[in-house]
């Protein structure tokens, strides 16, 4: 036991058994994961991104590997927050985790609605996608005009009564540190970053672009120093908690979120690769702190060495 | 996620290979059909490739799954470098499977190049059970040819090169003219399509779909295919795949 508590971190009042949540749209709403992995032994998870409206996505192809790294352009299917809340989430809560619950609008009002909708139901968390580089008629610009990231955080933290509100940052803007100070000062309890990086990629015998959406974002180990550069800048310039997220692969890769200041990660694009990467990397750290004497996982947040 | 080890990587000719990896007691039951996913590279740490890649199960030998795989990018030639005792690893068994339950019924096979992959297994679970099989099987040249050997017990075999250098000159699907109970299809999108326009309107098609998959068991939403059913839905390629009623299938929404 003494070994798990080196893992357990607090983020918002909410217990971690261990600082690992599976990063929206990489585990499905986690259900789909329950026949490969034990989901009682990550830290949480944050379900596919949710809307008011079931949404069907982009037409095909959606993905495209890249040089270390994946590009997709899902165009954020979802069932639905009402399917969600009456037929997944039943199911989910049986797990012992950390249950987010990623969501996104196309306008204020939609944010609005879902959020309150999920404050209402079973999940611990909200985690509001203002960055998906993917939907044509919103997101994009809620996560990169500074005056819509305020509008978005404060119309919705004024709704929300019962749980912490993650705010995921877009990295497609020039001075993240900028919009993450916007969310914490309009209600944001804590920052999640980064969302994927707008890319694209053209096969040269058609001359098309590889996805049918023209550009999609980026994931995987191809961002993690990027990542890494961003949740630096934005914990020398904010107060509330950052959960760190891009590329994470392994261990030491969860180690670099730390230093910079995390204090709590995501894994994502590891998932598709081996489900098993969030359990073997928890077993990894702990042999890291051991080895280290380290008793926990809290002191390496920020520690990083200039 | 488990660890096998190569038993052999032959190559067919320069663009096709056939490979045989130890397997569990588990991914033997494999059923026609039904696909796994190797991580192409040797090294768990190389990230470029990065994702797994799919391949139907071939045939199974002893203790051993059989893939055949055409080189198309890196994945795939990552597979090539791979030898004897050579460790990678798999994952799976994956998806759905062809309806193997079939006594005495006349079945069409109709195969695109690589698309001739699954059905080794295929034939060997419909042979014997007094059905009578057609295997169609068209490439754009002789080297798209391969696995003929694996097709000894069917009762007529029909070949199509587009440049003619082996079996007729032209397309495949120009071919179909007999009446079938029950077909099976896989190859590239527009052959699939195709196929059903030729065949007779009270065959059933199973078709055998490619979509480009991240997980392959259901998290990204990234290997969608469109059924028409009562409503338009949405089908993960991988999960309720990758066999499909191949009339259901809106082949319009596919890229290919
Ligand atoms: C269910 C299923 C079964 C398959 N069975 C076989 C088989 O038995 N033998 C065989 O040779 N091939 C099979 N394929 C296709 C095979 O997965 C691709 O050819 C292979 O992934 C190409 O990888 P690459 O790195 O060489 O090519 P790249 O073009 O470099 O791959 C880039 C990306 O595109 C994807 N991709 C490229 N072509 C395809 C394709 N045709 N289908 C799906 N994804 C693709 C890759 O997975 C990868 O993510 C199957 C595909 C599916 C979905
Ligand atoms: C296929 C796919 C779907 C995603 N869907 C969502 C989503 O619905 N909502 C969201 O906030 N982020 C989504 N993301 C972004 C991831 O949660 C994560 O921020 C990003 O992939 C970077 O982490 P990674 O490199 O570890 O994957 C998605 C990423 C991928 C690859
Ligand atoms: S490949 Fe990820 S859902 Fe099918």
């Amino acid at each position: 036991m003494a070994e798990l508590k080196q893992l357990e971190v607090c983020l918002c009042g909410i217990p971690f058994k261990n600082p690992l949540i599976l990063a929206s749209g990489t585990c499905g709403y986690g259900l789909e994961l329950r026949d490969y992995i034990d989901l009682n032994r990550v830290g949480g998870i944050s379900v596919k991104g949710l809307s008011l409206q079931p949404c069907k996505g982009n037409p095909m192809p959606r993905i495209v590997e890249t040089s270390a790294g994946l590009i997709n352009a899902i165009g954020l299917e979802n069932v639905g927050v009402n399917d969600f809340i009456n037929n997944i989430l039943p199911d989910l809560k049986k797990f012992d985790t950390v249950i987010i619950a990623n969501f996104w609008g196309k306008s204020i009002e939609e944010y609005v609605e879902v959020a309150r909708l999920l404050d209402a139901s079973d999940i611990d968390m909200l985690e509001m996608n203002v960055s998906c580089p993917n939907i044509k008629e919103g997101g994009i610009s809620f996560g990169t005009n500074l005056k819509q990231l305020e509008n978005v955080t404060n119309s919705v933290k004024k709704i929300i009564k019962y749980k912490p509100l993650i705010v995921k940052l877009s990295p497609n803007v020039g001075n993240i540190a900028t919009f993450a100070k916007a969310a914490e000062n309009s209600g944001a309890d804590c920052i999640s970053a980064i969302n994927t990086i707008l890319a694209m990629s053209i096969d040269i015998n058609t001359f098309k672009p590889r996805i049918a959406n023209v550009t999609g974002g980026l994931s995987g180990p191809a961002i993690k120093p990027i990542a890494v550069r961003m949740v630096y800048e934005i914990y020398k310039s904010i107060n509330i908690p950052i959960i760190g997220l891009g590329g994470i692969m392994n261990y030491m890769d969860v180690l670099e979120f730390f230093l910079v200041g995390s204090k709590v990660v995501q894994i994502g694009t590891a998932n598709f690769i081996n489900p098993d990467n969030a359990l073997n990397i928890i077993n990894d750290l702990k042999d890291y702190l051991n080895d280290k004497k380290i008793k926990n996982i809290s002191e390496l947040t920020g520690k990083i060495v200039v | 996620m488990a660890k096998s080890k190569i038993i052999y990587n032959k190559k067919i000719n320069d663009n096709y290979f056939t490979m045989s990896i130890s397997a569990s007691s588990e991914t033997l039951k494999a059923k026609p059909g039904n696909f796994i996913m190797l991580k192409t590279n040797k090294n768990n740490l190389v990230y470029d490739p990065l994702l797994r890649r799919s391949f139907a199960v071939s045939d199974i030998e002893e203790d051993n799954i059989v893939i055949t795989y055409k080189v198309i990018g890196k994945g795939t030639l990552g597979l090539t470098y791979l030898r004897e005792n050579d460790i990678i690893e798999t994952s799976g068994l994956l998806g759905n499977y062809f309806n193997c339950s079939l006594n005495n019924k006349r079945i069409a096979i109709i195969a695109g190049g690589i698309g001739i992959a699954p059905f080794p297994l295929l034939v060997k679970r419909l042979t014997k059970k007094n059905n009578f099989i057609d295997l169609y099987y068209g490439g754009k040249s002789k080297n798209d040819i391969v696995l003929l050997d694996k097709f000894k017990e069917v009762d007529n075999i029909f070949i199509t090169t587009e440049d003619g250098s082996k079996g007729k000159k032209g397309l495949i699907t120009d071919y179909i003219n007999r009446e079938y109970e029950i077909a099976f299809v896989c190859g590239p999108n527009p052959m699939m399509m195709h196929s059903i326009y030729k065949l007779n309107e009270t065959c059933e098609i199973e078709v055998s779909m490619e979509e480009r998959m991240a997980c392959g068991i259901g998290l990204c939403m990234g290997c969608i295919v469109n059924l028409r059913e009562e409503t338009m839905k949405n089908k993960k390629c991988c999960k309720d795949g990758p066999i499909f009623n191949g009339r259901k299938v809106v082949w319009q929404n596919l890229n290919n």
